[in-house]
């Protein structure tokens, strides 16, 4: 039942197995290079040896997430994005049984090759993420040799080491409000494209104003209240963490989106006759 | 000899006229993005569908919030928590959340924070009503989609895959979960009639070009 209640939130999924592998490969890293250390009164020698040993922390932790299994999630995690057209397919088919017709929907070439390179990119991203931190942990061990007690290099690792499972629900939670973003905008893009003769289309920055709310969301979300930005303008703006501001927002975890405004423009609003 | 030319001539412009009153993909996206956006603009007025204000949220269970989502070491859920209670406008060092008035919204509880009921959740967040968006992303209302079906002849506005048990949730209620209605999806006469207006103007533009073409053939 509680595992039910997980699974009904996707990203919620996919933190809890990442921490429960960070949890596992994290000890098994820290036993593997601990156990190898050599050290006098607790405290780790200045030994060539101590340095190699140090540095494979990087590959065993990398090994140890890939053998919990992290690969074979990220890869269903970012497959699952695609539950969202499967969804969608389940849900016309249904439509069509009761109107008595086959109701189907898809995708362009172009735009699901779009998908699907986005997809890759957040692949890659998920994987980056253990490797950035086993990273990190390698390097604040190394400048550790000679001068640090063992159990203190155990915590520091540990805590370096768990960090992974933070940095990685982060990127899956912005992975996914990216990837919904981006259907939106190939809507958008498809608008622009063959209506913007009479039709103006603006875009406001929605989502909530709260205390959670960062300064340069806030700032877009008054300088939109009354009319909107051109694309033009939101592609000139930058949030000081992810590129193209469109689809990527306020940046890692980003709550808002923006909204389109269409309006009539000048010559339709007179109702030039026919 | 003449009238057959003209006859002619009428039929292709009805033929053209009848095709200039369909909608194309591009006006079906935008019909779907329109009420999506209105849909968006409603719910964060706090509305719902029929511009009515939605049902409050609850004030009668607490709520527990872990606002950390690494791996579950104590120590660093301790500090996300404090770092919340914070930002929130609480005391880091009592862990206490009270609103303007003083009276209190949520306190520390063990290494998590809980909140006297999901209004005052909502309340310490610095939200003002009922907006349906929760504390972090992606959040259901961002799973919002438009698509037009493949007959190319409707489109459709809906949230699909997990989110969409949150989004039936709220649409329909759940009294056995004791959550009231909330119907956020939907159109009002006013978005009909200004979606309306948008899409006739495409249509006037088409028709005008058709016409030209006849008067230009004379």
């Amino acid at each position: 039942m509680q595992q039910e209640r997980a699974i009904d939130n996707l990203v919620a999924f996919f933190e809890t197995q990442v921490a429960h592998m960070v949890e596992q490969a994290r000890r098994e890293t820290v036993h593997a290079v601990v156990d190898k250390l050599a050290m006098t009164d607790g405290v780790i020698d200045r030994t060539a040896r101590n340095v190699h040993v140090l540095q494979t922390i990087e590959r065993t932790f990398q090994r140890a997430m890939a053998d919990a299994g992290y690969l074979a999630l990220v890869s269903s995690y970012v497959k699952s994005f695609k539950g969202q057209f499967q969804f969608f397919r389940n849900v016309l088919e249904e439509l069509g049984a009761q109107l008595g017709r086959e109701i189907t929907v898809a995708f362009g070439a172009r735009d699901k090759a779009s998908f699907l390179r986005q997809m890759g990119v957040y692949k890659d991203m998920l994987h980056e993420a253990v490797a950035i931190q086993a990273r990190a942990a390698q390097q604040q061990a190394l400048f550790s040799v000679g001068a640090l007690r063992v159990s203190y290099l155990t915590v520091m690792i540990a805590k370096q080491l768990d960090m992974t499972a933070a940095r990685a629900s982060s990127l899956a939670d912005t992975s996914l409000s990216t990837f919904y973003r981006t259907i939106a905008d190939h809507g958008y893009q498809q608008i622009e494209a063959k209506l913007s003769k009479d039709i103006g289309l603006l875009y406001k920055y929605g989502g909530p104003s709260d205390k959670l709310t960062r300064p340069k969301c806030r700032e877009w979300l008054l300088a939109t209240r009354e009319t909107g930005f051109t694309r033009k303008q939101i592609n000139a703006l930058s949030n000081g963490q992810l590129a193209n501001v469109f689809v990527t927002c306020g940046g890692y975890r980003c709550r808002h989106q923006w909204v389109p405004q269409f309006s009539l423009k000048a010559k339709e609003k007179e109702g030039v006759p026919v | 000899m003449i009238t057959k030319s003209i006859q002619r001539k009428l039929t292709k412009w009805a033929k053209g006229v009848a095709i200039a009153t369909q909608l194309t993909k591009a006006e079906l996206l935008l019909a779907g993005n329109y009420v999506k956006a209105q849909i968006l603009d409603r719910t964060a007025r706090h509305l719902d569908a029929d511009g009515k204000p939605f049902a409050p949220y609850s004030t009668k269970t607490p709520v527990y919030w872990n606002p950390y989502t690494g791996s579950k070491d104590g120590t660093q859920q301790r500090r996300a928590s404090t770092r919340m209670i914070k930002k929130l406008g609480g005391s880091g060092r009592t862990g206490i959340i009270r609103d303007e008035r003083g009276k209190l919204l949520g306190r520390r509880s063990g290494n998590i924070i809980r909140f006297e009921h999901y209004a005052a959740f909502k309340q310490a967040l610095g939200r003002s009503g009922v907006d349906l968006i929760g504390p972090r992303a992606p959040h259901m209302l961002q799973a919002m989609t438009v698509r037009v079906a493949e007959d190319g002849r409707s489109v459709i506005v809906g949230i699909y895959d997990k989110p969409a048990a949150r989004a039936i949730g709220h649409q329909y209620g759940n009294p056995r979960r004791r959550l009231p209605q909330r119907k956020f999806l939907g159109a009002t006469v006013d978005d009909r009639e200004h979606l309306l207006k948008l899409l006739s103007a495409q249509m006037r533009g088409r028709i005008r070009a058709v016409t030209a073409q006849l008067r230009s053939s004379r």
